[in-house]
Order: structure tokens, then sequence, then C-alpha cells
């Protein structure tokens, strides 16, 4: 990565876009205090990532990519476990546990080992995982891999909510209509650098195309190299 | 056929390779591992040879005994062992085969399946354990041909008939083992802790039964006698080649029907296996929060209880501890100072478990990144969950101190607790004494261990030095003081 520069405002959902092996984990990582910068600067809420982590990860929840999560513990048992490291009150647990098992219909599942459950299911309680907490800021990468279309559009409804409630969403993803819909900042992310950062309109200008998928295409220098590809394949099937 | 079969046993080894926790971070062992694994004759040679190394000392047991009666009884105990084996293996391995859904990436292809490749994959897997048997079967038909045959028929009928109560277990217990926690999955795990305790115990069993045999076989004759139609004794009729092979065909001709009806049964699962997710709606669970430090313990207790290739791991101070105990006990007397040295040897080898600790998190160390975790609060987690098996054995052993020594044996209470905190603190304290609050699992090296252990018998041999002179009392002194170092270290 190479002079990644940008900042996320209280109450704002920031997308972060850019093609396979860019940097955007790596950056959401970094974001979150799981990986070390080799140089830099993070900084959440004023608290250095690098030097007090720790703090850091008090008002954040990180959901990754692919959830990595103790496949020999129930969910049930990781919420406990989740809720006596972040020191939540049991009664506030228990409640916001209640309300997100409902949610995101996982009930069933409670009392299974994770190891056992379809990856839809792990990224829901990854999800949960992280929001348990009430966390100020939200590092989502990819969170909508696996997820079915009810619970897909309760988490984009709950992100919404989150952000009028003023908390920052930072989330990398694929769904360019997503990012569309409910981004109020995209930063496009490139080769390890930040080539364009801006509301929608801003990137519309500047790419001079109408919807994402375009912009993103063009901005990644894609658009033509596509129809190549395409007519390779072609030829050989 | 063999493809196909050779195609499951790559496949099953290698998930189970990749599964085990134990050898991630090193690769070396990672990859010995996995050259093992991979290769079916490699493995099931590697798997025969170790097996014929007690097979061989068996064998030697019996060329020196020349009593008929001490050679039946001899078999029919030594057929227990591959028969337990074989019990094990059919269970553990069938449920990997049913769990991994090794035979999806096959179904699509246009093969004609059927059970007969399960079969002969189950059956490849156990063969090896004729490794302990083959020896003594040939040692007594190089003495008496007829009875040296059929002891090797008993022996192979018992390990048939262990795999057919491994299949019948795969039945009734297989596909619900690992799906749920509540009570009765406890049950389950605690049987399975114990039940693998005596897999390896065995061993030692096997030291002891030749002992047994030679002082006990005359009462064990006339029981043989009485019962032998039922296996194991049923082995025991070596010496009456008549009888004993109309019981042999008797036994397979009951067996293989029951034989096929069980792996058909395992079949039609894996073919359409049964959806337990979801089956029936679980709306009740328990969701609490407890302390960091209990937090952290009881994670790492119910891991380590639910998988078995850490708890092999987390129970190594007992392997190493046990025959100590066990060599003590049998001079029938307990005294202090040999209660205080194997406390402090319990001490000294309490540290066997780390690794086993440590990798409860390696399939998860990101997530465990992404919490608001105090490296002080995990170290302090893990020492406590490393002591908890010493404890354990010391408790056991205050016990047996108190019931010969009476009530001034409680002046070990202190050594019970201390010296396993104070190995566990040494080694955590090693590994984790960067200044970072990064928490990740550490490569351990030999060269470390090494270090570790030398650094370890110091510590117990300055505990120790007051013994040479039976002061008990002021080795606990030093003991304390030590600990007290160590609590002002783990504090900061």
């Amino acid at each position: 990565m190479d002079g990644i520069s940008f900042k996320v405002e209280n109450g704002e959902i920031y997308g972060f876009l850019g093609p396979n092996g860019s940097g955007k984990s790596t950056t959401l990582k970094i974001l979150a205090g799981v990986l070390k910068p080799t140089s830099g600067r993070v900084e959440i809420e004023g608290i250095d990532v690098v030097s007090n982590p720790v703090e850091v990860k008090r008002i954040i929840g990180y959901v990754p990519e692919t959830p990595t999560l103790y496949e020999s513990l129930t969910p049930a048992e990781l919420f406990s476990f989740i809720g006596g490291i972040r020191g939540i009150d049991e009664k506030i647990l228990k409640e916001r546990v209640n309300r997100f098992v409902e949610a995101f219909e996982i009930g069933k599942y409670m009392n299974q080992f994770i190891g056992t459950l379809s990856f839809g299911t792990k990224q829901k309680i990854s999800l949960i995982a992280s929001f348990l907490h009430d966390p100020r800021v939200i590092i989502m990468d990819e969170s909508m891999n696996g997820l079915d279309p009810k619970s897909a559009r309760i988490l984009r409804e709950l992100l919404i909510r989150f952000r009028d409630e003023g908390k920052s969403i930072i989330f990398s993803t694929h769904v360019l209509p997503l990012a569309e819909m409910i981004c109020d900042r995209i930063g496009l992310i490139y080769e390890g650098r930040l080539i364009a950062e801006g509301t929608m309109d801003e990137l519309r200008e500047k790419a001079q195309e109408e919807n994402l998928e375009d912009i993103f295409l063009k901005l990644t220098k894609s658009k033509d190299e596509m129809a190549n590809i395409i007519q390779a394949l072609q030829e050989v099937l | 056929m063999m493809n196909i079969v050779h195609y499951i046993y790559r496949e099953v080894h290698y998930r189970i390779v990749q599964k085990n926790p134990m050898l991630k971070n090193n690769p070396a062992r990672y990859n010995h591992a996995l050259k093992i694994a991979l290769s079916m004759k490699r493995g099931l040679s590697y798997q025969f040879l170790s097996y014929l190394i007690f097979g061989f000392f068996s064998g030697m047991g019996v060329f020196v005994i020349s009593s008929l009666d001490v050679i039946s009884t001899y078999v029919v105990f030594l057929s227990i062992i591959p028969f337990i084996f074989a019990v094990f293996i059919t269970s553990v391995q069938g449920s990997n085969v049913v769990y991994m859904g090794v035979f999806e990436p096959l179904k699509p292809l246009p093969l004609k399946l059927g059970s007969k490749y399960l079969s002969f994959y189950l059956l490849l897997e156990i063969l090896p354990s004729l490794g302990i048997v083959l020896p003594t079967s040939i040692v007594i038909a190089i003495k008496y041909p007829l009875p040296g045959i059929i002891s090797f028929f008993w022996f192979l009928t018992g390990i048939f008939l262990g795999h057919i109560i491994g299949l019948l277990i795969l039945v009734l217990f297989g596909l619900k083992i690992r799906q749920r926690a509540g009570k009765s999955e406890l049950l389950v795990n605690i049987v399975r802790a114990i039940l693998f305790f005596l897999f390896f115990g065995i061993f030692y069993a096997f030291v002891y039964m030749q002992k047994y045999i030679m002082e006990h076989s005359g009462e064990w004759a006339g029981l043989i006698g009485r019962y032998s139609i039922i296996f194991p004794f049923s082995s025991g009729t070596i010496f009456h080649p008549l009888f004993s092979t109309v019981l042999l065909i008797l036994y397979m001709a009951l067996l293989m029907p029951v034989y096929y009806l069980l792996i058909r049964r395992i079949w039609d699962r894996i073919m359409e296996p049964r959806v337990v997710f979801g089956e029936k709606e679980i709306k009740e669970y328990k969701v609490k929060s407890k302390p960091t430090p209990f937090t952290l313990i009881g994670k790492d207790m119910k891991i380590l209880i639910r998988r078995t290739a850490l708890l092999a791991g987390f129970l190594i101070t007992l392997y190493i501890v046990f025959p100590q105990i066990f060599m003590v006990l049998s001079t029938g007397k307990f005294p202090m100072l040999n209660a205080v040295i194997i406390l402090i040897m319990i001490g000294a080898f309490s540290a066997g478990g780390i690794d086993a600790i440590l990798k409860v998190d390696i399939n998860a160390i990101e997530f465990l990144r992404t919490l608001p975790l105090r490296k002080r609060d995990f170290v302090m987690g893990k020492i406590i969950s490393m002591s908890v098996v010493p404890w354990g054995i010391g408790i056991a052993i205050l016990i047996l101190a108190l019931y010969y020594n009476g009530l001034y044996a409680l002046i070990l209470i202190p050594h019970v607790f201390l010296l396993p905190f104070i190995a566990s603190s040494v080694v955590m304290l090693y590994y984790f004494h960067y200044k970072e609050e990064d928490i990740g699992i550490p490569d351990l090296k030999k060269t470390d261990l090494i270090v570790l252990f030398l650094i370890l018998m110091l510590i117990m041999g300055i505990i120790s030095i007051p013994l040479i002179f039976h002061l008990i009392w002021v080795s606990e002194i030093v003991a304390f003081a030590i600990f007290l170092i160590l609590l002002i270290f783990l504090r900061r």
C-alpha cells in the first residue's frame, strides 16, 4: 500500500471499493488493529491504533471478509465469550443477543458448534459478534458475502440506522449497487493507492460515467481490457 | 477399486492434518505429518511398525512361557488390545468419513459407488493393529503350529468384532456426537476424554498385563473354560483346535450379516445425509457474561475437551507422571518425601501442555486480535489453563499423601498449587515478554523447549535444595518467593 490517506466523519458511511488484491482488506485490518502498518499513522476517534490498539478495539466493531471464529464453540458460547472479554453487562448482553439472533434467524443454531454451520450462518454470527458492544465505529470487509437476501436487507437497514445514530461505518464491497445506494462517500483503491474519493456526484463528474460500475471500470482501467477477455473466452468455448 | 480407496484414504488423512491445530505454526512437523498422511503405503506401514514394536515385546514374553494355561490366558488378554484399537479406529475414522463428506466429490462422477469402498477403507485403517498380535501368533506357531494359526484367526476375529462395535457406535451416536453442545454433549465429551486416556493407558496396561498373567494364570484358566464361547475368553481355546475352529466359524457366521447390515446403514447415510441442522427449532440458549480470566479459561477448557488432538497434548503431564505415581504406589508406602518429589516432578512437567494450550486459539487468532484483550489477561488465562491438569494430579497426590501420612500431609498444599503455576508462568513469560500488546501464537522451536526445560529444572532444583535436609516447609518458602517474583513480572 502506498500513501493511502482518508478520513471518515461521524454519521457517515464510507464505501471502500477496489479490484481483488488492491489492498482493501489490508487497509481495513490495519484500521481494526489486526495488522500493523510498516509506516504511517492511523487514528480512530483521536486514539492511535498502533500505540493503543486495545483502547481502539473497545470502540470499534470489525467484521472480517471470512469469519474466523472458534469452531468448537457454539454461537451462544461465543457471544458469552465476547461479553466477558468486552465486559458487557449480562442483562444487556442477553437482550442484545436475543434481538440479533431473532433478526438474523439463527436461534436454531445457537447450541450447535460453529464449525458445523454454513458460511452464511457463520457470517451472521461474525456480524452479531462485532455489534454486541454497540461500537461507535464499524469496519466491515465484504460482510454481505453469503448472506441471504432477507439478512442482507436487514444489515443494510441496520447500517443506515447506525449512521443516523452518528456512528462511522467503513465497509468494502464488490456489490456496487449497494455501495451506490447507501454510501455517503466512496474511496476507490487500485494497486495499493487511493485513486479516487468523493460522493457519487463527484465520482460521476471525475469519470464522466453515470453508474458506479462504469465509474469503477473506467477508473481502474478495466473497461477496454474486458472486451478482449470476453472475446478470448468466446473463442475457446 | 484401489484408486478410490486410495483417494478416500488421502482425503481423510489430508483433512485430519489440515484440521490439527497442533501442526500449525510448525512447518517441519506439518510437512512430516503431510508426507505420511498422503501416502497410504507409508502411513499404514508406519502404523504397522509402531504396533509391531509392542507386538515384538509381547512375542518375546510368550517365547519364554512353557505352560499352556499361561499361554491361553495370555492370548485372551492380548486379543482385547487390538479389539479396543478396532473399536476406537472404526468409530473415529468412520465418523471422519461421514463428517468430512469425502464421498461428495465422487458423487457427480460417472462411477458406481458402493459400500464396498467404505468397508475396504475402514478395514485397511484397522489392519496395522495386527502388528501388536502377529509376533505372538508366530511365536506360538513355532512352538505349537496349529494353536498358533488359530490364535491368529482369533486375533483377526477380535479386530473384526471391534470393527463391528465401532460401526455400531457410529450408527448410534456418530452423526449426533459433534452437532450440539448441551448437557448430554458435555457427558459425551467427558466419556471421550476418559476413553482417550484409556486408549493411551493400554500401553501401561500392556506392561502390567504380562506380570499379572504370570501370577494369576491359574485363576483365569478356570474362567476361560467356563466362558469359552464368549469373546475374549473364546480365544483362550486355541489348545482345543477342533472346538476353537468351530467357534471361529460360528463367530464369523454371526458377525458377517451384522457387519453387512451396519456398513449398508452407514453407506445409506453417506449417500443421503440426514440434514440435522435446523431439524428442530431450538430457542433456549444461555448467554453469560463472566469476568475476563474466567471467560478465557472457560473457553480454553471447552475447546480442549472437544478437540481430541488438543486433549492429547493437554493431558501430557498426566502421561509423564502417571508411571512414576504407579511405581511409587505399587510399593504400598507413600512417605512424605516421595510425595514432595512427585509434586516437584509434576511442577517441572507442568509446562508440557503449553503447545496444546496455545493452539486452542490458532484458528481464531485473527478474531481474538479484534477484541480489546490485554496481553497480560491472555497470558494469565493461559497460565491458569495450563495449570489445571497438574493441579488435578497434585490434588490426587495430596489425597494419597493424607491417606498414608495423616493430616501432616496438608503441609504439601502450597507445593500442589504453587509449582504448576510457577512452571506455567515461566513458560508464558519466556514467550510473551515482548513489549507490544499483540497476541500471537509463538512457534515452539526445539531449542526454545530445551532452554525452557533447563530453566525449569534450575528453578525446581532451587526449590528442591531444602529437601536434601528434609525441610519441606523451607522448600515451600523458596517456592513462594519465586511465585511472588513471577507475579511482579506478570503484572508488568
